[in-house]
């Protein structure tokens, strides 16, 4: 008997090859970015980067054409805008993060209050007709999920960013993502497409070899040494992934130094003595007992008993992988069609012990020389693709998520061609 | 001018592992040999429950250390960034086949990074 397939609860996704050239040409980038990008939400931060009033946070966002300013005005709200001053252009935020009462315009010192707002006019009288109440920043629109501030380049977003989240992610309030404030961030413009570089990270098929030295022996293999994950969710645009651990290891087993009480966390691998000496100097290492944190149900959906973390891909480019014990938020932010800024974020919990600050060093180094396995294959994917030499990709069953992907964004290219199709004939 | 606290006075020929950046330790790892790093570890591994009861002993109210103390705090974390190379990529030093370790630039003025 053949075990059901995940490709057959998603018979409207197909099973054929899927097409290279979206991977490889610019028209179609221009149309992701015109259909996708400039009219959705996109993940660029934390509300703990932004906690007082005046902070401020630039970012760059290549596939919008633009810089955004983000900052938390006097009402305690956050506001974002174009770092593009309204009278001849320029800009009004320098830094990449900061703390003001007002952003200047360093031209002609124009004033904004921190919602945006047009505050000053250097010799205003000498202007004709200045209506400064018509003449503030141009906002994007701004919002938070769980504490995570996604920005909207539409003004008059189609939908909000709870209609646009729930479908695929209601219920995770209760996931303790305010608890894990110790970040670590690395970045790296890499020479590919932002999908190649997604595919890499939404499916397990790569682990048993590409991480074959590293993190493979952490994770559940099934009965033939197959690393299969043990569901996928497709939604319209999010998808999700659940992936199953060896408990015995320190990577696979979510409980690792949660609990501020004593534990036993085995090691069963041997070769990993400094693994077994983090785990053990962590004990109590946290801030916050995590041990009694009730997780939200759709966590390990399916209840699975060696569950150890689940990967959600939130449409388009927001990668966000959760376990009991930390968080990886990665971003794939386009800038080209062959070039891709990724952004990897990790967050654990504050640790209070040397013992607990070596462990999260451990984990961190550990997680990071496997972004580095991860990132060592898409630049040669890139650059295969461009040779023209496949017109097509072959997908097993559990790389359902790359197929989902490229459905997805060609549908919803087509969905805008058509209405700007019908809004010139309608002309 | 001995870098560490007396009692870890037997470290001290590892004491060029006292560096308070993530890329300086990573820095260090990869333009090392793997022989060098793993006499590093071995000198690390039995003292780690010394070193973090002695830094835990020396925290003051303001979460400060002298200097000794800090100083022992980053070597501990550069056991941590020699672990992979011991652990995964033996007898490399480098992740092998990886990405250039050079161009995954970490953030370290990022606002949510432990100051340690």
């Amino acid at each position: 008997m053949t075990a059901a397939r995940l490709h057959d609860r998603y018979p409207e996704l197909g099973t054929g090859p899927i097409p290279v050239a979206p991977y490889i040409d610019p028209a179609y980038f221009e149309l992701e970015k015109k259909y996708l990008f400039k009219n959705t939400w996109l993940h660029v931060g934390r509300v703990e980067e932004l906690p007082k009033v005046g902070d401020y946070m630039l970012r760059n966002i290549p596939v919008l054409d633009s810089e955004i300013v983000i900052a938390r005005a006097r009402d305690k709200k956050l506001y974002a805008f174009h770092n593009v001053c309204s009278h001849r252009l320029n800009k009004i935020a320098y830094q990449p993060t900061g703390t003001t009462r007002k952003f200047f315009c360093k031209f002609h010192g124009w004033a904004y209050d921190l919602d945006g707002t047009l505050t000053g006019v250097p010799d205003e009288k000498s202007f004709m007709d200045l209506d400064k109440s018509c003449l503030g920043l141009t906002r994007v629109s701004v919002d938070t999920w769980n504490g995570f501030i996604f920005i909207n380049a539409n003004p008059a977003p189609d939908v909000s960013l709870k209609d646009f989240m729930e479908p695929v992610y209601a219920g995770f309030e209760t996931y303790p993502f305010d608890k894990f404030t110790a970040c670590y961030a690395w970045n790296a413009v890499v020479n590919c497409n932002w999908k190649v570089a997604l595919d890499a990270f939404q499916e397990t098929y790569h682990v048993n070899y590409l991480h074959g030295r590293s993190i493979a022996y952490a994770l559940l293999k099934d009965e033939d040494g197959n690393l299969h994950p043990i569901d996928g969710i497709c939604g319209d645009l999010h998808r999700r992934l659940s992936i199953a651990g060896d408990p015995d290891t320190v990577y696979g087993n979510p409980q690792a130094a949660t609990a501020a009480a004593e534990q036993d966390v085995g090691v069963n691998q041997t070769g990993h003595r400094i693994a077994a000496k983090a785990l053990k100097v962590a004990q109590g290492g946290t801030r916050y007992d995590l041990s009694g944190i009730k997780l939200p149900e759709l966590l390990n959906w399916t209840k699975h008993p060696s569950w150890a973390f689940d990967i959600n891909v939130v449409f388009p480019d927001f990668y966000l992988s959760c376990r009991p014990n930390y968080f990886q938020a990665y971003n794939f932010r386009p800038i080209s069609h062959d070039k891709t800024l990724f952004e990897a974020r990790v967050y654990y919990p504050e640790m209070v012990t040397a013992g607990g600050r070596f462990y999260q060093e451990y984990m961190k180094t550990a997680l990071r020389d496997v972004l580095l396995e991860d990132l060592s294959t898409l630049e040669t994917t890139q650059a295969a693709a461009a040779t023209g030499a496949k017109q097509e990709m072959i997908i097993q069953d559990f790389e359902l998520m790359v197929r989902h992907q490229a459905v997805a964004i060609d549908r919803l290219i087509e969905e805008g061609l058509r209405r700007d199709g019908q809004l010139q004939a309608a002309e | 001018m001995s870098k560490l606290p007396p009692e870890f006075a037997a470290l001290e020929p590892f004491s060029d592992w006292c560096l308070p950046l993530e890329s300086q330790r990573n820095l260090r790892r990869v333009s090392l040999g793997f022989a060098e790093i793993n006499a590093f570890a071995e000198a690390m591994l039995p003292q780690v429950e010394a070193i973090c009861a002695h830094i835990d002993a020396h925290r003051a109210e303001d979460g400060s250390y002298d200097r000794e103390s800090l100083n022992l705090f980053h070597m501990l974390l550069s056991l941590a960034e020699v672990a992979p190379a011991i652990e995964s990529y033996d007898p490399e030093v480098e992740v092998v086949d990886g990405y250039d370790t050079r161009k995954f630039v970490p953030d370290e003025t990022h606002k949510l990074r432990p100051a340690i």
